[in-house]
């Protein structure tokens, strides 16, 4: 996306605000022309008090000094209130809209980025956006208006003076900007030595136990120090481009205020000056210095946020695969009924497709078994029935509806998962049951619900409903499957896709995952996706799928008495591992 | 669970003394940096000084030099001011990164290398651990920073002090006032700062674990059809976040305006006091000019001071945390002096070394008790006898303590009672003891991390006398893996992990058994493969492991009939006891 397309696209952020922001700019002039009368005023005190002024009107000129002094600094404080506020009310509209955006994206879009890069997407770069226009507002625009004040000032007292000194901050200016570039390009190499270092370090740190029963603690350590190494060259570098820069600027800059001071001694030599004048001058040369600092820092600043700005807009920009139908259908009430019409799907980035032309009917209140070894296609069959991708060919009907003419909000309700491993978040065990509150329920709805399914212990032992989970919540695999139970429940959905649910379970624990599984099942269509024919006993259809392909299809009890069934194969195979309960 | 540490007049000194360790591993290079940046801050009163000869050539006052010489000599020095930022800005970049590298190879070394197992001692999640390596480092390292800058304000502002004394005693009193009424009205507001800011992030980390936690679980969001509930509690994070985040950054700038309104303030008073005197010739137009500057600059120091007292209170609460992180609880042993190899990098790792006295015979637990701490569900007084070459499987229903027994045999968590002996001989330090070439580990979930394949397997691993790349070949072979790898573009370079290619379940359990196979251990400790392999795979893996692996003893997790049915011995557990 082209850079004026999103600053115009983030621009449209600030909209609302547009009064505020005409206030604001109307006090910022205040703030910023007032510190202009400063050296004017003392000048005038110099000049009368070597020309021999009485007391009282030289304390006139001191107290006229403090006023307009005092006065700018708190104006440019409440400018600088506002300005803050103004960011932030603005950086949240954005934050909320890139959020929103960004959940609804379809699967695919999300696999590919982690967490930890969402939140930089979603508040870092708005972080960078905000402070950026902070800063535009008070530096830039106000340092700007000092130090065009300063410069015409100059010019009406001598202008001679004054070409030289504008001619001297054009010079520093272009200097600054020119080399910039450096800055920013070894400011990257910085921050990439940083993100290893961090990136590596975090992935150590979360498989500490791995580290330590291996003794690859020191090797750690070795990745480490490599990383702090090459951190320590990037930054000297980084010092040296960047502030080398700065430093060239800021001699030339000096320089100018020199040659400024000579001019201005020469001509008051020459009496065309006076020494209050020389003062005056004098004192806007040095104030020229702190505006072009601090436009020199937001220029570096204004490189993060245009960045960010850009990423922000691609994001508001990005459209997902899996889109809402144009007039979207309900699915009905009650077990819904699934057929898969030569349903063939590939994943965006690959040749090999998972799944090839798939055919097969599940009668409504159906339990569908699905097997096949890692890589057959079955987990990719349950993501199409949660329509978390579109097929390539063919098409996926529930209830007799295509899942692409579907409304999300019904879809999301009346198809439901139970995967293998459950995300918890940190926070009540109602926002995680809940997830935030999506799921329907009251308090005791949720507390049967959880004791029907043997945590019961488990949440008195955290807190109650609004004990707080952290991490694993104390939860083991076992029982956490048992919240993505709940959480099945609660949504009462039609069809239920459990994939790869009872993995990594016991006998035992098996024995309370499998009551919940005949619960959840009556009166619901059900896609039991495992590879442990065991979890299959309740299937009245099975699926053996192999390469993406149907290699054999039908019912289940059928299957199993016809020795030349691949399925009879199968249960003859893992007959040995069958556990007693 | 991380406690609010309480505000205590200890805490100040606690810092300076680990503030001072710290520098004190660098003190050729921090002592340059005081110097340099001394220098750096001294340059504007040499130029005052300047100036002030050259207002006096304009008031027909006497000069020690001409006006010409003096142009020259201010030129010199205002570009040499610059040639010193930049000597003292790299200098002083280094030496940071060397003392946030100090810092965080201490901590990674007690958390990876020290006895005591590091599960207790981690914070929830991973990213609050990173948190302390690199927000609660760069705290201290402030602290460092703020010493620098101190001690060079406070020499420069003494001889600025000196030098106007010179000039005019009285004077110099006067603008010293507004700068002294400011010192405490500015540690007053500095206090205030501290809560706000405090305040401040901690709504901010409210923020992005909350999003940590979304986009962790988009999956589970979505199905559910959560999204509009997710942002409706993100937009209720934020506006609390933008309460607490305009109050901080208002709170600073207010604090900045003030110690420049008490410069304004001593400019106002020498004009009040000083410009009259110009008329009889008291004062000379170049005094008057340099106590203008001087006041201005006093102005800075009450600034600096509201800084360091906040930079110190931050500093103490990441010392907390820090300390926190080592068995020990000194934070002060974060700041040990240990080589860090910054400039070269370090050197390669030394091959490990078989010793014949490390060879098993038996392994005992004896009531071997490990609870934990929040859950305080564990494993009770097991008693388990592993001889040399047998096959032990451990199993029962989840919650009873299968992977916990793993855990603490390993090391990885601390007994509450109990004890492990090594050939009959009792181990002070399992943790420091169970790793290889004694023993190795396969969780039951490993983890890989972003490198290449080979390297996820050996993990700097590597034997005396034996060729890695072969090492890693047979281990792959033996796991099962070698398929796989075949199927790979890069093969074994292959970069894998959170950053890199894919693994599928089955392929990272692989991965990890291959890590265990290499290291070519007296004991393997094998927590339940089920859950990522599929019967058939699990099966061929099995096969193959007898033969390659002689003389290793097994301690396996399982409730397959396949491993069971190859047990010399079978322990169950169940609620944490064994079964008898």
């Amino acid at each position: 996306m082209p850079a004026s397309e999103s600053t115009r696209l983030l621009f449209g952020y600030l909209g609302p605000e547009r009064a505020r922001l005409t206030v604001l700019l109307g006090a910022l002039l205040g703030a910023m022309l007032l510190p202009l009368a400063g050296p004017w005023i003392i000048g005038r005190a110099v000049d009368s008090a070597l020309g021999g002024a009485d007391a009282s009107g030289l304390g006139r000129l001191a107290l006229a000094y403090l006023v307009v002094a005092l006065a700018s600094q708190l104006l440019q404080l409440w400018v600088s209130r506002a300005s803050v506020r103004m960011a932030w009310r603005t950086g949240n509209r954005l934050r909320s809209d890139l959020a929103t955006h960004v959940l609804h994206l379809d699967q695919a879009w999300h696999t590919t980025r982690t967490p930890g890069l969402l939140i930089e997407r979603v508040d870092g770069d708005v972080d960078a956006l905000a402070a950026f226009f902070q800063s535009i507002v008070l530096q830039v625009l106000g340092n700007g208006l000092l130090l065009t004040g300063v410069l015409v000032l100059t010019t009406l007292t001598d202008w001679r003076i004054g070409l030289a000194l504008v001619v001297l901050s054009g010079l520093a200016t272009t200097v600054l900007v020119r080399l910039r570039s450096i800055a920013v390009a070894s400011n990257e190499e910085r921050r990439e030595a940083a993100a290893a270092l961090y990136g590596d370090l975090e992935e150590r740190l979360s498989g500490l136990e791995d580290l330590r029963a291996n003794g690859a603690g020191r090797y750690a350590l070795h990745r480490l120090l490599q990383n702090e190494s090459r951190m320590w060259h990037a930054a000297r570098h980084a010092a040296l481009r960047g502030t080398g820069a700065y430093a060239v600027a800021a001699a030339i800059f000096s320089l100018g205020t020199v040659a400024v001071l000579a001019l201005a001694v020469t001509f008051e030599r020459g009496g065309r000056l006076t020494p209050g004048t020389v003062f005056v001058l004098f004192r806007y040369a040095q104030l020229t210095r702190e505006p072009l600092e601090r436009l020199a820092e937001q220029l570096r600043d204004m490189q993060k946020a245009v960045a960010g700005a850009n990423r922000a807009a691609a994001i508001l920009a990005t459209t997902t695969n899996v889109p809402e139908p144009a007039r979207p259908i309900d699915l009905p009430a009650g077990p819904l009924s699934i057929e898969l019409d030569h349903l063939g799907f590939a994943y965006p980035d690959d040749l090999v497709p998972v799944l090839v032309d798939v055919d097969l009917r599940v009668g409504a209140g159906q339990v569908l078994g699905v097997v096949g070894r890692t890589g057959s296609g079955k987990t990719s069959l349950g993501r199409l029935l949660l329509r978390l991708w579109d097929p390539t060919t063919g098409a996926v009907r529930v209830g007799g509806i295509d899942l692409r003419d579907v409304g999300q909000t019904s879809l999301r309700r009346r198809v439901a998962v139970v995967t293998q491993d459950v995300q918890l978040v940190t926070g009540t065990v109602r926002d995680n049951v809940t997830l935030y509150g999506a799921l329907p329920g009251d308090d005791a709805t949720l507390t049967g619900l959880l004791g029907e399914l043997g945590l019961g212990r488990w949440l008195v032992d955290v807190g109650g409903l609004d004990g707080v989970v952290r991490g694993t919540g104390g939860l083991s695999a076992g029982e956490a499957q048992l919240v993505a139970f709940a959480r099945a429940f609660l949504s009462d959905p039609g069809l239920v896709v459990l994939d790869e649910a009872s993995s990594r379970l016991d006998p035992v624990t098996e024995a309370k995952v499998t009551a919940a599984t005949d619960r959840l099942l009556v009166g619901r269509t059900a896609v039991i996706i495992a590879h442990r024919l065991a979890t299959l006993d309740r299937a009245d259809r099975v699926l053996v799928l192999e390469h993406g392909r149907v290699v054999e299809e039908g019912d289940r009890a059928t299957l199993a008495v016809d020795h030349r069934s691949l399925w009879a194969g199968l249960l003859r195979t893992a007959g040995g591992e069958e556990v007693s309960a | 669970m991380i406690r609010r540490p309480e505000p205590s007049g200890a805490g100040g000194t606690t810092v300076s003394r680990a503030i001072f360790r710290l520098v004190s591993a660098e003190p050729r290079a921090y002592i340059i940096a005081i110097a340099s940046w001394t220098a750096f801050f001294l340059t504007p009163t040499l130029v005052a000084l300047l100036v002030r000869q050259l207002f006096n050539h304009l008031s027909a006052r006497p000069a020690a030099l001409t006006p010409t010489s003096i142009l020259v000599i201010l030129g010199t020095v205002e570009v040499g001011r610059w040639l010193v930022l930049l000597g003292s800005q790299i200098q002083f970049d280094g030496l940071w990164e060397g003392l946030l590298a100090l810092q965080r190879a201490n901590l990674l070394r007690s958390l990876a290398l020290d006895p005591a197992p590091a599960g207790p001692r981690l914070p929830g999640a991973p990213g609050e651990a990173i948190s302390r390596f690199r927000d609660d480092t760069l705290d201290i390292n402030r602290v460092c920073d703020s010493w620098i800058d101190l001690t060079a304000v406070l020499i420069s502002t003494s001889l600025t002090l000196v030098v106007l004394a010179t000039v005019d005693l009285r004077l110099t009193l006067l603008i010293s006032i507004p700068t002294l009424i400011a010192f405490p009205v500015c540690r007053r507001l500095a206090v205030r700062m501290r809560a706000l800011r405090r305040a401040s992030r901690e709504s901010t980390a409210g923020v992005t674990s909350f999003l940590g936690d979304v986009f962790g679980a988009v999956l589970a969001v979505r199905v559910a059809g959560g999204e509009d509930k997710a942002v409706e509690r993100f937009d209720q994070l934020n506006r609390q976040r933008e309460v607490t985040a305009v109050a901080d950054q208002v709170a600073t700038t207010a604090f900045q305006r003030f110690s420049g309104m008490a410069g304004e303030v001593g400019v106002g008073l020498v004009l009040l006091v000083a410009a009259p005197r110009l008329r009889n010739g008291g004062l000379t137009l170049g005094d008057l000019t340099l106590f203008i500057s001087g006041s201005l600059s006093l102005a800075q120091l009450a600034r600096w001071y509201g800084r360091i007292a906040a930079v110190y209170r931050q500093a103490e609460i990441a010392l907390e945390r820090l300390g926190a992180l080592r068995p020990d609880g000194r934070a002060v042993e974060v700041m040990a002096h240990t080589p860090t190899h910054i400039r070269f990098g370090p050197p390669a790792l030394a091959p490990v070394e078989r010793q014949a006295s490390e060879r098993l015979e038996v392994v005992e637990l004896h009531g071997l008790t490990a609870v934990h701490a929040t859950t305080g569900r564990g494993v009770h007084d097991i008693d388990l006898h592993l001889p040399r070459g047998s096959f032990t499987v451990v199993t029962g229903p989840v919650g009873s303590g299968k992977s916990t027994l793993l855990r603490a045999l390993l090391g990885l968590m601390p007994l509450t009672a109990g004890c492990i002996s090594w050939n009959s001989e009792r181990l002070e330090h399992p943790g420091l003891w169970f790793v290889p070439p004694r023993s190795a580990y396969l969780p039951q979930v490993p983890l890989l991390c972003s490198e290449a394949l080979s390297d996820a397997v050996t993990l700097g691993h590597r034997e005396a006398g034996q060729d890695p790349v072969t090492a890693v070949l047979e281990a792959v072979k033996l796991a099962c893996l070698d398929d796989d790898v075949a199927e790979m573009a890069d093969g074994l370079a292959t970069v894998v992990g959170p950053r890199g290619v894919r693994l599928s379940g089955g392929q990272v359990q692989r991965t990890a058994a291959a890590r265990a196979f290499v290291r070519r251990p007296e004991l393997l400790v094998v927590d339940d493969l089920s859950s990522a392999l599929d019967v058939a795979t699990e099966r061929r893996l099995w096969l193959g492991l007898a033969d390659a692996l002689p003389g290793t003893t097994w301690l396996v997790v399982s409730h397959r009939p396949t491993v069971l049915g190859r047990a010399d011995q079978v322990l169950t557990l169940s609620d944490g006891g064994s079964d008898a």
